[in-house]
Protein backbone atom coordinates (compact mmCIF):
# COMPACT_ATOMS: atom_id res chain seq x y z
CA UNK A 1 0.00 0.00 0.00
CA UNK A 2 2.27 2.51 0.95
CA UNK A 3 4.40 2.20 -2.18
CA UNK A 4 1.08 2.32 -4.43
CA UNK A 5 1.33 5.42 -2.49
CA UNK A 6 4.84 6.69 -3.22
CA UNK A 7 3.91 5.45 -6.97
CA UNK A 8 0.93 8.07 -7.05
CA UNK A 9 3.18 10.39 -5.61
CA UNK A 10 5.93 10.32 -8.12
CA UNK A 11 3.27 10.47 -10.94
CA UNK A 12 1.61 14.07 -9.06
CA UNK A 13 4.71 15.17 -9.53
CA UNK A 14 5.77 14.53 -12.65
CA UNK A 15 2.56 15.68 -13.98
CA UNK A 16 3.34 19.17 -13.23
CA UNK A 17 5.88 20.05 -16.03
CA UNK A 18 7.16 23.58 -15.29
CA UNK A 19 7.80 26.19 -18.13
CA UNK A 20 11.31 26.33 -18.11
CA UNK A 21 11.49 29.60 -20.22
CA UNK A 22 8.99 31.24 -18.22
CA UNK A 23 11.18 30.33 -14.94
CA UNK A 24 14.57 31.02 -16.51
CA UNK A 25 13.40 34.55 -17.52
CA UNK A 26 12.24 34.88 -14.15
CA UNK A 27 15.75 33.98 -12.64
CA UNK A 28 17.76 36.09 -14.71
CA UNK A 29 15.42 39.19 -13.91
CA UNK A 30 16.32 38.49 -9.98
CA UNK A 31 19.61 38.02 -11.07
CA UNK A 32 20.10 40.87 -12.62
CA UNK A 33 18.47 42.78 -9.85
CA UNK A 34 20.05 41.40 -7.24
CA UNK A 35 23.78 42.27 -9.10
CA UNK A 36 22.72 45.74 -10.36
CA UNK A 37 20.54 46.76 -7.07
CA UNK A 38 23.51 45.88 -4.64
CA UNK A 39 26.43 47.93 -5.57
CA UNK A 40 24.42 50.74 -8.32
CA UNK A 41 26.98 53.05 -7.23
CA UNK A 42 29.75 50.18 -7.54
CA UNK A 43 30.67 50.36 -11.85
CA UNK A 44 30.39 54.08 -10.91
CA UNK A 45 33.04 53.79 -8.28
CA UNK A 46 34.94 51.42 -10.21
CA UNK A 47 35.42 53.82 -12.96
CA UNK A 48 36.55 56.59 -10.47
CA UNK A 49 39.13 53.90 -9.42
CA UNK A 50 40.05 52.93 -12.97
CA UNK A 51 42.92 54.10 -14.83
CA UNK A 52 41.28 55.42 -18.57
CA UNK A 53 43.33 54.12 -21.02
CA UNK A 54 43.01 57.43 -22.23
CA UNK A 55 41.61 60.32 -21.51
CA UNK A 56 41.27 61.85 -25.12
CA UNK A 57 39.76 58.44 -25.81
CA UNK A 58 37.69 58.19 -23.79
CA UNK A 59 36.35 61.27 -24.90
CA UNK A 60 35.98 60.50 -28.01
CA UNK A 61 34.17 57.41 -27.41
CA UNK A 62 31.84 59.68 -25.08
CA UNK A 63 30.99 61.90 -27.90
CA UNK A 64 30.90 58.65 -30.41
CA UNK A 65 27.26 57.71 -28.33
CA UNK A 66 29.69 55.96 -26.21
CA UNK A 67 28.29 57.53 -23.23
CA UNK A 68 29.11 55.10 -20.19
CA UNK A 69 27.20 56.25 -16.99
CA UNK A 70 29.25 57.61 -14.21
CA UNK A 71 32.26 58.46 -17.15
CA UNK A 72 34.72 59.18 -14.69
CA UNK A 73 38.23 61.02 -15.48
CA UNK A 74 40.51 60.92 -13.07
CA UNK A 75 43.43 63.25 -12.33
CA UNK A 76 46.55 61.87 -12.02
CA UNK A 77 45.92 58.34 -12.93
CA UNK A 78 45.69 56.54 -9.36
CA UNK A 79 47.04 52.65 -11.02
CA UNK A 80 45.81 49.40 -9.42
CA UNK A 81 42.98 50.63 -7.17
CA UNK A 82 40.40 48.67 -9.19
CA UNK A 83 38.29 46.13 -6.57
CA UNK A 84 39.29 42.66 -7.42
CA UNK A 85 35.62 41.95 -7.50
CA UNK A 86 33.97 44.85 -8.54
CA UNK A 87 30.24 43.10 -7.72
CA UNK A 88 31.01 42.81 -4.02
CA UNK A 89 31.49 46.25 -3.80
CA UNK A 90 28.35 46.81 -1.66
CA UNK A 91 28.73 49.87 0.41
CA UNK A 92 25.81 51.92 -1.56
CA UNK A 93 27.08 55.34 -0.21
CA UNK A 94 27.87 58.01 -2.60
CA UNK A 95 30.30 59.56 -0.80
CA UNK A 96 33.12 59.66 -3.01
CA UNK A 97 36.13 56.69 -3.31
CA UNK A 98 38.53 55.30 -1.91
CA UNK A 99 39.66 53.17 0.77
CA UNK A 100 42.50 53.02 -1.00
CA UNK A 101 43.14 55.95 -3.13
CA UNK A 102 43.59 58.49 0.18
CA UNK A 103 45.29 61.28 -2.01
CA UNK A 104 42.67 61.06 -5.08
CA UNK A 105 42.59 64.03 -6.67
CA UNK A 106 38.91 65.75 -7.09
CA UNK A 107 36.88 63.90 -9.82
CA UNK A 108 35.19 64.92 -12.69
CA UNK A 109 32.14 63.19 -13.14
CA UNK A 110 30.22 62.99 -16.33
CA UNK A 111 26.91 61.27 -15.62
CA UNK A 112 23.76 61.55 -17.49
CA UNK A 113 25.63 62.58 -20.86
CA UNK A 114 23.54 66.11 -21.63
CA UNK A 115 21.34 65.59 -24.79
CA UNK A 116 23.01 67.33 -26.53
CA UNK A 117 21.44 67.76 -30.21
CA UNK A 118 25.12 69.16 -32.01
CA UNK A 119 28.11 67.03 -29.67
CA UNK A 120 31.26 66.95 -30.84
CA UNK A 121 30.91 64.86 -33.96
CA UNK A 122 32.71 61.66 -33.69
CA UNK A 123 31.90 59.32 -36.78
CA UNK A 124 29.39 56.94 -36.04
CA UNK A 125 31.92 54.48 -36.25
CA UNK A 126 35.52 54.08 -36.19
CA UNK A 127 36.90 50.47 -36.89
CA UNK A 128 41.05 50.83 -36.95
CA UNK A 129 43.47 53.14 -35.18
CA UNK A 130 46.64 52.71 -34.91
CA UNK A 131 47.65 48.73 -33.79
CA UNK A 132 43.74 48.51 -33.44
CA UNK A 133 41.67 46.88 -36.16
CA UNK A 134 37.76 46.09 -34.83
CA UNK A 135 35.17 44.49 -36.37
CA UNK A 136 31.87 43.50 -34.90
CA UNK A 137 29.10 41.15 -36.01
CA UNK A 138 25.94 39.41 -34.70
CA UNK A 139 26.47 35.98 -34.71
CA UNK A 140 25.37 33.65 -37.05
CA UNK A 141 23.75 31.16 -34.43
CA UNK A 142 21.61 33.87 -32.46
CA UNK A 143 17.87 33.25 -33.11
CA UNK A 144 14.68 35.00 -32.09
CA UNK A 145 15.01 34.62 -28.10
CA UNK A 146 18.69 34.44 -27.82
CA UNK A 147 21.67 37.03 -29.60
CA UNK A 148 25.49 36.63 -29.66
CA UNK A 149 27.45 39.58 -30.37
CA UNK A 150 30.91 38.83 -31.69
CA UNK A 151 33.44 41.53 -31.55
CA UNK A 152 36.98 41.13 -33.78
CA UNK A 153 40.08 42.63 -32.62
CA UNK A 154 43.04 42.43 -34.41
CA UNK A 155 45.95 43.80 -32.38
CA UNK A 156 49.29 44.70 -34.40
CA UNK A 157 51.21 45.69 -31.00
CA UNK A 158 51.11 44.44 -27.73
CA UNK A 159 48.58 46.51 -25.10
CA UNK A 160 49.57 47.56 -21.55
CA UNK A 161 46.33 48.88 -21.14
CA UNK A 162 42.74 47.58 -22.74
CA UNK A 163 38.93 48.33 -21.73
CA UNK A 164 36.57 46.62 -23.89
CA UNK A 165 32.45 47.79 -23.50
CA UNK A 166 29.61 46.43 -25.06
CA UNK A 167 26.55 47.94 -24.96
CA UNK A 168 23.58 46.22 -24.95
CA UNK A 169 20.14 48.22 -26.15
CA UNK A 170 17.56 47.40 -23.02
CA UNK A 171 14.87 47.34 -25.92
CA UNK A 172 12.64 45.11 -23.15
CA UNK A 173 13.67 41.27 -21.86
CA UNK A 174 17.20 41.42 -22.56
CA UNK A 175 18.59 39.57 -19.78
CA UNK A 176 22.33 38.95 -20.08
CA UNK A 177 23.19 34.88 -20.07
CA UNK A 178 27.30 34.98 -20.14
CA UNK A 179 30.20 36.36 -21.83
CA UNK A 180 33.61 35.26 -22.69
CA UNK A 181 36.89 35.91 -24.79
CA UNK A 182 39.63 34.12 -25.99
CA UNK A 183 42.48 35.63 -24.22
CA UNK A 184 42.63 34.39 -20.30
CA UNK A 185 40.09 35.28 -18.35
CA UNK A 186 42.52 35.38 -15.53
CA UNK A 187 44.11 38.97 -17.36
CA UNK A 188 40.82 40.78 -16.98
CA UNK A 189 38.02 41.81 -14.84
CA UNK A 190 34.39 41.09 -16.06
CA UNK A 191 31.40 43.11 -15.07
CA UNK A 192 28.28 43.25 -16.47
CA UNK A 193 25.45 45.90 -15.18
CA UNK A 194 22.35 47.10 -16.51
CA UNK A 195 23.04 51.03 -16.33
CA UNK A 196 20.55 54.17 -17.62
CA UNK A 197 18.65 51.78 -20.32
CA UNK A 198 21.30 49.73 -21.72
CA UNK A 199 22.86 45.93 -20.58
CA UNK A 200 27.33 46.78 -20.35
CA UNK A 201 29.33 44.16 -20.68
CA UNK A 202 33.55 45.66 -19.74
CA UNK A 203 36.51 43.81 -19.70
CA UNK A 204 39.34 45.49 -17.88
CA UNK A 205 42.64 44.12 -18.47
CA UNK A 206 44.40 43.48 -14.63
CA UNK A 207 47.14 45.89 -14.03
CA UNK A 208 50.31 44.46 -15.25
CA UNK A 209 49.11 42.12 -17.84
CA UNK A 210 49.81 42.75 -21.78
CA UNK A 211 47.34 41.85 -24.56
CA UNK A 212 49.88 40.22 -26.95
CA UNK A 213 49.58 41.08 -30.86
CA UNK A 214 47.53 38.89 -32.17
CA UNK A 215 43.19 38.60 -32.54
CA UNK A 216 41.35 39.00 -29.80
CA UNK A 217 37.82 37.87 -29.64
CA UNK A 218 35.28 39.14 -27.40
CA UNK A 219 31.15 37.80 -27.38
CA UNK A 220 28.62 38.75 -25.60
CA UNK A 221 24.99 36.17 -25.57
CA UNK A 222 22.16 37.97 -24.18
CA UNK A 223 18.15 36.54 -23.76
CA UNK A 224 15.75 38.90 -25.37
CA UNK A 225 12.02 38.70 -25.76
CA UNK A 226 10.39 37.49 -28.66
CA UNK A 227 11.30 39.46 -31.45
CA UNK A 228 14.68 39.42 -33.78
CA UNK A 229 17.54 41.45 -33.09
CA UNK A 230 19.58 43.05 -36.37
CA UNK A 231 22.28 44.25 -33.87
CA UNK A 232 21.17 47.71 -34.38
CA UNK A 233 20.45 49.04 -30.74
CA UNK A 234 24.44 47.31 -29.76
CA UNK A 235 27.51 48.57 -29.94
CA UNK A 236 31.20 48.15 -28.70
CA UNK A 237 34.15 50.44 -27.71
CA UNK A 238 37.74 50.00 -27.09
CA UNK A 239 40.35 51.59 -25.31
CA UNK A 240 43.76 50.82 -25.32
CA UNK A 241 47.36 51.47 -24.64
CA UNK A 242 50.47 50.45 -26.99
CA UNK A 243 53.72 51.87 -26.51
CA UNK A 244 52.70 55.03 -24.23
CA UNK A 245 50.07 56.25 -26.93
CA UNK A 246 46.14 55.81 -26.51
CA UNK A 247 43.93 54.11 -29.30
CA UNK A 248 40.04 53.92 -29.50
CA UNK A 249 37.79 51.92 -31.72
CA UNK A 250 34.31 52.04 -31.28
CA UNK A 251 31.45 50.59 -33.82
CA UNK A 252 28.09 48.47 -33.97
CA UNK A 253 27.21 44.48 -34.51
CA UNK A 254 26.44 44.17 -37.85
CA UNK A 255 23.82 40.77 -38.81
CA UNK B 1 36.52 35.81 -9.49
CA UNK B 2 34.80 36.19 -12.84
CA UNK B 3 30.76 37.02 -13.14
CA UNK B 4 31.05 34.61 -16.18
CA UNK B 5 31.91 31.59 -14.24
CA UNK B 6 29.67 32.08 -11.33
CA UNK B 7 26.97 32.52 -13.49
CA UNK B 8 28.20 29.54 -15.48
CA UNK B 9 27.64 27.31 -13.22
CA UNK B 10 24.59 28.81 -11.38
CA UNK B 11 22.95 28.13 -14.72
CA UNK B 12 24.60 24.94 -15.16
CA UNK B 13 22.37 24.15 -11.64
CA UNK B 14 19.14 26.20 -12.88
CA UNK B 15 19.59 23.24 -15.97
CA UNK B 16 19.79 20.58 -13.47
CA UNK B 17 17.14 21.06 -10.75
CA UNK B 18 15.07 23.33 -12.17
CA UNK B 19 11.93 20.81 -12.67
CA UNK B 20 12.38 19.38 -9.73
CA UNK B 21 12.73 22.63 -7.50
CA UNK B 22 8.82 23.53 -9.77
CA UNK B 23 7.66 20.18 -9.21
CA UNK B 24 8.03 20.14 -5.34
CA UNK B 25 6.97 23.85 -4.84
CA UNK B 26 3.85 22.49 -7.25
CA UNK B 27 3.02 19.21 -4.75
CA UNK B 28 3.26 21.75 -2.05
CA UNK B 29 1.10 24.55 -2.93
CA UNK B 30 -1.50 22.50 -5.70
CA UNK B 31 -0.91 26.04 -8.11
CA UNK B 32 1.12 24.98 -11.28
CA UNK B 33 1.90 28.39 -12.45
CA UNK B 34 2.60 30.00 -8.82
CA UNK B 35 4.97 26.88 -8.36
CA UNK B 36 7.12 27.80 -10.98
CA UNK B 37 7.27 31.24 -10.09
CA UNK B 38 7.58 30.74 -5.95
CA UNK B 39 10.88 27.89 -7.45
CA UNK B 40 12.68 30.53 -9.85
CA UNK B 41 12.31 32.99 -6.45
CA UNK B 42 14.34 30.10 -4.42
CA UNK B 43 17.06 29.97 -7.52
CA UNK B 44 17.19 33.45 -7.26
CA UNK B 45 17.57 33.31 -3.35
CA UNK B 46 20.53 30.40 -4.03
CA UNK B 47 22.32 32.82 -6.45
CA UNK B 48 22.46 35.47 -3.88
CA UNK B 49 24.12 33.06 -1.59
CA UNK B 50 25.74 31.62 -4.04
CA UNK B 51 29.40 32.66 -3.39
CA UNK B 52 28.84 30.69 0.16
CA UNK B 53 26.90 27.46 -1.01
CA UNK B 54 28.76 26.85 -4.17
CA UNK B 55 31.50 25.59 -1.73
CA UNK B 56 29.27 23.39 0.26
CA UNK B 57 27.68 20.22 -0.80
CA UNK B 58 24.56 20.84 -0.28
CA UNK B 59 23.23 24.10 -2.04
CA UNK B 60 20.38 21.48 -3.61
CA UNK B 61 19.39 20.83 0.17
CA UNK B 62 19.52 24.46 0.34
CA UNK B 63 17.56 24.81 -2.37
CA UNK B 64 14.58 22.48 -1.13
CA UNK B 65 14.86 23.62 2.24
CA UNK B 66 13.82 27.42 0.25
CA UNK B 67 11.03 26.57 -1.81
CA UNK B 68 9.68 24.54 1.41
CA UNK B 69 9.88 27.65 3.13
CA UNK B 70 7.94 30.36 0.57
CA UNK B 71 5.36 27.48 0.16
CA UNK B 72 4.31 27.57 3.43
CA UNK B 73 4.65 31.12 3.35
CA UNK B 74 2.26 31.15 0.41
CA UNK B 75 -0.28 28.53 1.61
CA UNK B 76 -0.45 30.44 5.02
CA UNK B 77 -0.83 34.22 3.27
CA UNK B 78 -4.04 32.42 0.82
CA UNK B 79 -5.14 31.11 4.45
CA UNK B 80 -4.96 34.57 5.88
CA UNK B 81 -6.43 36.36 2.58
CA UNK B 82 -9.61 33.11 2.28
CA UNK B 83 -10.25 33.88 5.62
CA UNK B 84 -10.19 37.46 4.98
CA UNK B 85 -12.67 37.41 2.19
CA UNK B 86 -14.73 34.91 3.06
CA UNK B 87 -14.72 33.02 -0.22
CA UNK B 88 -13.87 29.19 -1.14
CA UNK B 89 -10.57 29.66 -2.17
CA UNK B 90 -10.71 28.01 -6.17
CA UNK B 91 -7.54 26.31 -6.77
CA UNK B 92 -9.47 26.09 -9.77
CA UNK B 93 -8.06 27.97 -12.74
CA UNK B 94 -4.45 25.69 -13.27
CA UNK B 95 -5.92 22.57 -14.73
CA UNK B 96 -3.14 20.05 -14.59
CA UNK B 97 -2.74 18.50 -18.19
CA UNK B 98 -2.08 14.88 -17.30
CA UNK B 99 -3.60 11.70 -18.81
CA UNK B 100 -4.57 10.65 -15.54
CA UNK B 101 -6.30 14.24 -14.28
CA UNK B 102 -8.74 12.53 -11.57
CA UNK B 103 -6.35 10.92 -10.02
CA UNK B 104 -3.78 13.47 -9.57
CA UNK B 105 -6.08 15.88 -8.13
CA UNK B 106 -6.87 13.53 -5.80
CA UNK B 107 -3.26 13.13 -4.68
CA UNK B 108 -2.88 16.54 -4.68
CA UNK B 109 -6.16 17.26 -2.30
CA UNK B 110 -4.60 14.92 -0.21
CA UNK B 111 -1.86 16.57 0.26
CA UNK B 112 -3.90 19.41 1.18
CA UNK B 113 -5.41 17.58 4.10
CA UNK B 114 -2.09 17.27 5.30
CA UNK B 115 -0.75 19.92 8.02
CA UNK B 116 2.40 21.59 5.89
CA UNK B 117 5.50 19.74 7.93
CA UNK B 118 3.43 16.61 7.24
CA UNK B 119 3.13 17.27 3.53
CA UNK B 120 6.63 18.63 2.88
CA UNK B 121 8.25 14.89 4.96
CA UNK B 122 5.85 13.02 2.55
CA UNK B 123 7.06 14.56 -0.73
CA UNK B 124 10.38 14.96 -0.23
CA UNK B 125 10.75 11.16 0.82
CA UNK B 126 8.26 9.49 -1.03
CA UNK B 127 7.32 11.95 -4.38
CA UNK B 128 11.59 12.59 -4.64
CA UNK B 129 13.42 9.77 -2.92
CA UNK B 130 15.10 11.54 -1.07
CA UNK B 131 16.59 9.99 2.46
CA UNK B 132 15.33 10.42 6.04
CA UNK B 133 18.56 12.87 6.40
CA UNK B 134 18.43 14.91 3.35
CA UNK B 135 14.67 15.26 3.99
CA UNK B 136 16.03 16.63 7.30
CA UNK B 137 18.55 18.78 5.49
CA UNK B 138 16.20 20.54 3.53
CA UNK B 139 13.87 20.95 6.05
CA UNK B 140 15.92 22.25 8.99
CA UNK B 141 14.34 19.30 11.44
CA UNK B 142 15.60 16.01 13.10
CA UNK B 143 16.17 12.58 11.63
CA UNK B 144 13.63 11.38 13.80
CA UNK B 145 11.60 14.14 13.14
CA UNK B 146 10.95 13.46 9.44
CA UNK B 147 10.98 9.50 10.59
CA UNK B 148 7.59 10.36 12.54
CA UNK B 149 6.22 12.85 10.28
CA UNK B 150 6.78 10.54 6.77
CA UNK B 151 4.98 7.61 8.66
CA UNK B 152 1.76 9.26 10.19
CA UNK B 153 1.57 11.46 6.70
CA UNK B 154 1.48 8.41 4.76
CA UNK B 155 -0.81 6.32 6.88
CA UNK B 156 -3.11 9.63 6.24
CA UNK B 157 -2.69 9.64 2.67
CA UNK B 158 -3.73 5.51 2.60
CA UNK B 159 -6.47 6.37 4.52
CA UNK B 160 -7.90 9.30 2.06
CA UNK B 161 -6.39 7.49 -1.11
CA UNK B 162 -7.49 4.28 -0.05
CA UNK B 163 -11.06 4.99 0.25
CA UNK B 164 -11.15 6.89 -3.18
CA UNK B 165 -9.20 4.07 -4.61
CA UNK B 166 -12.19 1.89 -3.76
CA UNK B 167 -14.69 4.05 -5.61
CA UNK B 168 -12.75 5.36 -8.95
CA UNK B 169 -10.57 1.36 -8.78
CA UNK B 170 -10.24 0.36 -12.41
CA UNK B 171 -9.75 3.68 -14.13
CA UNK B 172 -6.28 4.36 -13.00
CA UNK B 173 -5.23 0.75 -14.96
CA UNK B 174 -6.89 1.48 -18.66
Amino acid sequence: MTERISRRLREAAEAHQPDRVRMLARVNQGMAASTTTRPVSGIRRSWSRVTLAGVTAAGVLVSAGLAFAGFVQTGPPAETTMPATPNSVSTPSPAPPSPTGSSTPPVITRQDPPPDPNPPSSPETKTADGPLSSKGSVNPNSHTFWTQDDLVLDVAAPLTKLTVEVHIGQTGGVQSTGQWQTAPSDDFTVTVKEIDGEVVYRWELKPGRTVPAARQDFAVQYNHGSGARDGKADRYGVMATAAGRDYAVWGGFKS
Amino acid sequence: MLVDHRSAEFHDFFERHHAELARLAWLLTGEADAADDLAADALVALWQRWDRLRGAEHPLAYARGVVANMARERIRAATRERRRIALFWSRGPEQVRSPDVAAVVDVRAALDGLPFRKRACVVLRHAFDLSEKDTALALGISVGAVKSQTSKGMAELERVLGARADVVMGRGNQ
